[in-house]
């Protein structure tokens, strides 16, 4: 009984063991198959492998008793169990049972355990398959790797004993962009290097035999950085900010083994955005009656993305010193993309804009270039509300009658009005002749003000009315036929008039005679220093007799106010007539004092004068010398054209090929690379490549040849020449003048 | 058509004539003194008239010339087509169609050969006939293919490279010469008969290749020799320094020429700057109150060049420049402003010179040279050295090139060779101004003596047949070398032009001939014959 109870257990623990079993093969076959794709992530990768685990334990039903699988598998293969093996798990068994218990445990059952494993092949099967898939990607990648590098890099180099020099089998270079550009990371074997600026760049160099050796990039000034060595591998990465020449060096035991061609490293920039507004107008008028809304567009572009276009305006108002400014920016949408046309609705009303202001708005652009983005800007519009109802001067100079004598009229005008008015008395009534007569004695005020300020007369009342200090001079002033009554009336009642309103008038006199001890100190000592300006009196405007000419000028047009005021235009007429008299004097004055100042020189006799100074004290020989040594590009590079033709050289010539492109080489380099210097890669490689003695392919002469002949500058400068005998010759021009007389 | 070969200028001759004229008058004389009145006296004036007419024509030796027995043969080259070659046939009518192996076997009186391209035992087998032949040939070249090419074999770096041609097109091409990939000159043809010229300032010091590409297509290629251009000392004469000259001193010291550079300062004080060793000048170059001056004389006895700057009024400066040194300048005033705008940013006197055959103006300035024992030239030119100042100095250094290649003296040593040449095609090699003229030339391998030319004892020429092709080196102090071309089409079209030359020159005496004619004269025994008749018949008549 023991033996079949045994049995079954036997079996139960095996089913159960290969159930665990093949939930293994099955989680390594599925591990080994996302390992393939996964290889980065051993993290995800073993998830993905539980993850075929846990399939298999709910296939297999692994960690489960099994007895009921056995018991009907021993059932199956054992005729002798008469299918009553369940019998075992029961506790309470009735007599058949038992019986049958009993019978069974008689026999000797056996059970072929290798039945157990049948199928398990299968699992086997998959993680075989699932190896060889693993093993089969991995050697195709492997594969792709040796491609780039030689295959004898992979294979293990035999060491001999001894000095083995290093040799050079190959090198390859991965330039990985910067990520906001999103351009694919490129390997090549190429060490021509293009690649964005801010790229990284790793370069590996793989050397037979790589001991002792250092490997070193050197650029064309000769500076050199070293290569780590990682696994038989040299590598060295950094990132690319600017263009040059460089080429490998190796170095064993401190003496250089090789050294490759010059190959160029080319920064290539990322350009700032590109804004092409649709509009060309840049300035332009608003008016009243035009839309509140201006719709603007513009086409913004870059090599990457943009990141944000936007909108910057400012508006203006005010005018003269009172000028506020205000700026908005605005955001346009979309943001980050390619090339886009962007339209815009700028809301005038939003921006507060009225009549006078100015806006001034710019298209800009930022790119997602990073760490620092590009920035671009378009023009600056100009939109210039028109505000209509202020009048510019413009406007008056073209308009047919001038408004401006209003109220500011010259002598002559008054003179003209006054004879006007008196042709016309008898036509007008007494009332409008009255006002019309004072009106022109306002005019006359008026002008009287204005030539006062040119005195420097700050109030009315001493307008070229302040005659007490002056002695009358009878003959020139005309105030004086009228009689004293009315002079003295005049002042005494204008004086009087506007004395009432301006009660400075007393206080401007009683300065004049207060004594400085009786000022403010500060103000006493400052008058000394000072120069009052608007003292009639004092005033340096002008010379003593043109203030005394326009002084009396004022006093005439006080008479002619006076009696224009009375309505006696006929009484006023000689007084005007006596200040316009008096002005142009004036004026006249003036213009001749200006053109005194001129001075003109007497002509210099050049032929007389020259070469006649002392000379004494000079030395009389100038003697100097001077010598352009170095040769110019364009000779050096016509001389180098001849010497590309040949094939063989004697060994002299190909001294000076060599000199002369190491020299066309160096200049190149030096010239930078806006004269067509450093960005001229191949003319560059390929003279280093002659520098150093190596022949050039066809493609590399060719192009060597054509980048010369551009530096050469060809010329016309000199036409055949041919020398004959001189008395042939001359003979011939003889008859060749003469035959040329006779025509 | 009966013509005579006798020469009225031989002297013997004239005797001959004049012994003929008094044998009639003695004939006559002799008639009517003896037989007035002999009752055959007509018949004997006949006889005797007879007798000296004969006696004249045999003097005279007349002969027939006819076209009609002469014998025309057409040799053809194989790569004639056969519509070509039909329509000469139908145009020669009476040709016979000679192959080429036929010539030794069937003599002809004159020889039509079309085509060029034989073999060289065609012309071996026509030299050696006993009967040279007349020749003809009509060079047959095929559409878009070059003919009459030629280009200089070597020039001086500067110097316009001109490649002259003519090409049969069959479409609107383009011809383009050029260099590694660079276009030099190209030219626009239409098609049918085309002669075009193309050229191109020499680049290079050495060998240099170009290939003449029609629409792209490769279709022939130039060498020539760029010998090194010759650096120049300038002096320059002035009264007073200006910022112009002394510019242009400096420019000329930075393209490798040396300079004397001598103005006066003031009263007995003379600067002198010396640019790169300059010792005897090869150019003066001053203003025309220098005209007069000794040294400016001195260089144009010389043989050097004198050129004059700055001008201030061209009419009376040109007068002193005429007076001083036997030269014709004229100008003539073409505007009344004070300058005349040349090109951007440069500027000319408002004259223009008076054209005239012995004087040279340059193309593109005016800027005028006249070749007396020495070369004058004359600028009119203002100040150039604003060019150089706003940063154009090609402009500046393209004006002043061409006004020194207008100004330089002839050049020592010229050497010089129309290329291509051939392989088995003599070359001529040209020399001038040699000092002293060599007598032999290396040429690779060969030495070739030169002939001094008689009427110019400054050049010399020197012709030798190529044997190898490729580089030859002249061993000369230039280092210049002569590429003979192997093969090329036009090779063929030399050479037999060279065979058509060489044989006409074995006619050289008697002129060129036009065509073969058969000529028909009386042989020696019949005019032996009737002069024997008619004496006999004087002699006999009397007797009858």
């Amino acid at each position: 009984m023991a033996d079949v109870r045994k049995l079954v257990k036997s079996v139960n623990t095996h089913l159960q063991w290969i159930a665990i079993l093949k939930c293994f093969l099955l989680g390594l076959a599925t591990h080994l198959l996302a390992d393939i794709f996964l290889k980065d992530s051993p993290w995800l990768s073993s998830a993905v492998g539980s993850i075929g685990w846990l399939i298999g334990i709910w296939i297999t039903r692994a960690f489960r008793d099994k007895q009921k699988a056995a018991i009907a598998l021993i059932h199956s293969y054992n005729e002798d169990a008469e299918y009553s093996l369940d019998l075992f798990d029961r506790n309470d068994l009735n007599i058949a049972e038992q019986m049958q218990l009993e019978r069974i445990e008689a026999r000797i059952i056996t059970f072929p355990s290798r039945i157990l494993y049948r199928g398990i092949w299968k699992y086997f099967g998959a993680v075989v398959l699932a190896a060889f898939i693993y093993h089969g990607v991995l050697d195709m990648r492997e594969r792709k790797v040796a491609q780039e590098k030689p295959v004898s890099a992979l294979k293990p180099v035999k060491r001999i004993s001894g000095q083995v020099i290093p040799k050079f089998e190959s090198s390859a270079v991965k330039i990985v962009p910067p990520g906001y550009t999103g351009l694919p990371e490129k390997k090549s074997d190429d060490l021509n290097i293009s690649a964005i600026v801010g790229s990284v760049v790793e370069w590996s160099v793989w050397f037979e035999n790589p001991e002792h050796l250092s490997v070193r990039i050197a650029n064309s000034r000769g500076e050199e950085v070293n290569l780590k060595e990682q696994h038989g591998v040299f590598k060295y990465a950094d990132r690319v900010s600017g263009s040059g020449l460089y080429s490998i060096k190796g170095y064993f035991r401190d003496s250089l083994i090789y050294q490759s061609d010059f190959y160029k490293l080319e920064a290539l920039p990322d350009l700032a955005p590109r804004i092409e507004p649709g509009s060309k107008e840049l300035y332009r008028y608003h008016f009243l009656k035009d839309p509140q809304n201006i719709t603007v567009s513009a086409k913004i572009s870059d090599d990457f993305r943009v990141k944000q276009a936007f909108i910057v305006a400012t508006v203006a108002r005010g005018s003269g010193e009172n000028v506020k400014f205000r700026e908005i920016r605005m955001p346009l949408s979309p943001a980050d993309f390619k090339e886009a046309d962007i339209r815009k609705t700028i809301d005038l009303k939003a921006l507060n804009f009225t009549p006078g202001d100015e806006l001034y708005y710019y298209w800009a652009a930022i790119d997602n270039r990073q760490p620092e983005a590009n920035f671009s800007k378009s023009d600056t519009y100009f939109v210039v509300y028109k505000d209509t109802a202020k009048v510019e001067e413009v406007e008056l100079a073209t308009m047919a009658v001038n408004i401006m004598p209003e109220y500011f009229r010259s002598q002559r005008q008054i003179i003209i009005d006054t004879e006007k008015l008196i042709a016309r008395r008898k036509k007008l009534s007494a009332k409008e002749f009255k006002a019309t007569s004072n009106e022109i004695g306002f005019d006359q005020k008026i002008l009287r003000l204005r030539y006062g300020q040119y005195l420097g007369e700050e109030f009315e009342t001493t307008i070229g009315g302040d005659t007490h200090g002056a002695a009358p001079d009878g003959d020139g002033n005309p105030a004086g036929d009228n009689g004293n009554i009315i002079d003295a009336f005049t002042h005494h009642s204008d004086g009087q008039g506007e004395g009432a309103r301006e009660p400075a008038h007393a206080d401007v006199h009683a300065h004049e005679h207060e004594p400085a001890g009786e000022k403010d100190p500060l103000a006493a000592l400052m008058e000394q220093y000072t120069h009052a300006h608007d003292d009639a009196e004092t005033n340096t405007f002008y010379e003593q007799s043109t203030r005394s000419l326009l002084k009396m000028a004022l006093e005439q047009m006080w008479q002619s106010e006076l009696h224009l005021r009375t309505y006696e235009p006929e009484k006023a007429l000689p007084f005007e007539h006596k200040a316009l008299e008096y002005l142009k004097t004036a004026q006249q004055k003036a213009r001749t004092y200006v053109k005194k100042s001129g001075y003109d020189p007497p002509p210099i006799k050049e032929k007389e004068k020259r070469l006649t100074g002392e000379l004494k004290d000079l030395a009389t020989k100038w003697d100097f010398e001077k010598d352009f040594n170095q040769k110019q590009t364009a000779a050096l590079a016509a001389a180098l054209l001849g010497y590309l033709e040949k094939n063989e050289l004697p060994k002299g010539e190909q001294a000076k090929r060599v000199a002369l492109s190491a020299e066309i080489a160096q200049r190149l380099t030096e010239s930078g690379p806006f004269n067509g210097g450093l960005q001229n890669w191949n003319m560059l490689a390929a003279l280093q490549k002659l520098a150093a003695g190596r022949a050039l392919s066809n493609a590399e002469m060719t192009g060597l040849k054509r980048d010369l002949y551009q530096q050469s500058n060809a010329a016309w400068q000199s036409r055949p020449s041919w020398s004959g005998e001189k008395k042939l010759e001359a003979a011939f021009r003889k008859a060749l003048r003469n035959a040329s007389l006779r025509f | 058509m009966i013509d005579t070969d006798f020469n009225w200028t031989e002297p013997l001759n004239i005797l001959l004539l004049v012994a003929a004229v008094a044998l009639l008058a003695l004939q006559c004389w002799l008639l009517f003194a003896r037989h007035r009145n002999a009752g055959r006296f007509g018949t004997r004036l006949v006889f005797n008239g007879l007798l000296w007419v004969s006696l004249l024509t045999w003097l005279f030796d007349p002969y027939f010339q006819s076209n009609a027995g002469s014998k025309t043969g057409l040799l053809i080259a194989g790569n004639v087509p056969s519509g070509v070659a039909g329509r000469l046939r139908d145009s020669l009518a009476g040709a016979e169609l000679l192959r080429a192996d036929e010539i030794a076997g069937r003599p002809v009186d004159t020889l039509v050969i079309v085509g060029q391209e034989f073999d060289e035992k065609v012309f071996a087998s026509i030299r050696q006939l006993k009967n040279m032949p007349v020749l003809h040939w009509k060079p047959w070249f095929a559409a878009d293919a070059l003919r009459n090419l030629q280009w200089k074999g070597v020039l001086r770096k500067g110097e316009m490279q001109r490649i002259e041609g003519g090409i049969r097109l069959s479409e609107k091409k383009t011809l383009q010469v050029r260099y590694a990939g660079r276009t030099l000159d190209s030219v626009m043809l239409n098609a049918g008969e085309n002669r075009f010229r193309l050229a191109f300032p020499t680049f290079s010091e050495g060998r240099t290749t170009a290939t003449i590409d029609l629409d792209g297509r490769t279709i022939d290629t130039l060498r020539f020799f760029g010998q090194p251009g010759q650096k120049l000392t300038v002096s320059f004469l002035l009264d007073n320094p200006d910022f112009e000259t002394r510019n242009l001193a400096t420019w000329l010291g930075k393209q490798g020429h040396s300079v004397l550079y001598a103005s006066s300062l003031s009263k007995n004080i003379r600067s002198k700057l010396n640019i790169n060793r300059a010792a005897e000048p090869d150019l003066v170059v001053t203003s025309a109150s220098n005209a007069a001056d000794a040294a400016v004389k001195k260089a144009v006895n010389a043989g050097k060049s004198v050129l004059f700057l700055q001008l201030d009024d061209p009419v009376t400066d040109l007068r002193a420049i005429n007076n001083a040194l036997g030269t014709r300048f004229q100008s003539v005033k073409i505007s009344n402003e004070e300058s005349v705008t040349v090109s951007n940013s440069l500027t000319a006197l408002p004259f223009r010179f008076e054209a005239s055959s012995f004087q040279l103006q340059a193309p593109h300035y005016p800027v005028v040279t006249e070749k007396t024992t020495g070369k004058i030239a004359v600028s009119l030119l203002n100040e150039t050295f604003p060019m150089q100042l706003s940063g154009d100095s090609i402009a500046y250094g393209k004006v002043w090139n061409e006004i020194l290649a207008y100004a330089r003296p002839a050049q020592a040593p010229v050497i010089e060779w129309d290329a291509p040449v051939y392989q088995n095609v003599p070359v001529t090699v040209h020399l001038n101004n040699f000092q002293p003229v060599p007598r032999f030339l290396t040429v690779g391998e060969d030495t070739v003596s030169t002939i001094v030319s008689a009427l110019n004892d400054r050049s010399a020429a020197a012709t030798f047949l190529p044997e190898n092709n490729g580089w030859l080196g002249l061993h000369d102090s230039l280092q210049t070398e002569l590429y003979v071309q192997d093969y090329s089409p036009l090779r063929h079209a030399s050479r037999m032009q060279h065979f058509i030359l060489s044989t006409q020159e074995l006619d050289a005496t008697t002129g060129l001939k036009d065509d073969a004619v058969s000529t028909r004269r009386l042989p020696g025994w019949a005019w032996f014959t009737w002069l024997m008749l008619c004496l006999a018949a004087l002699w006999i008549e009397p007797k009858l």
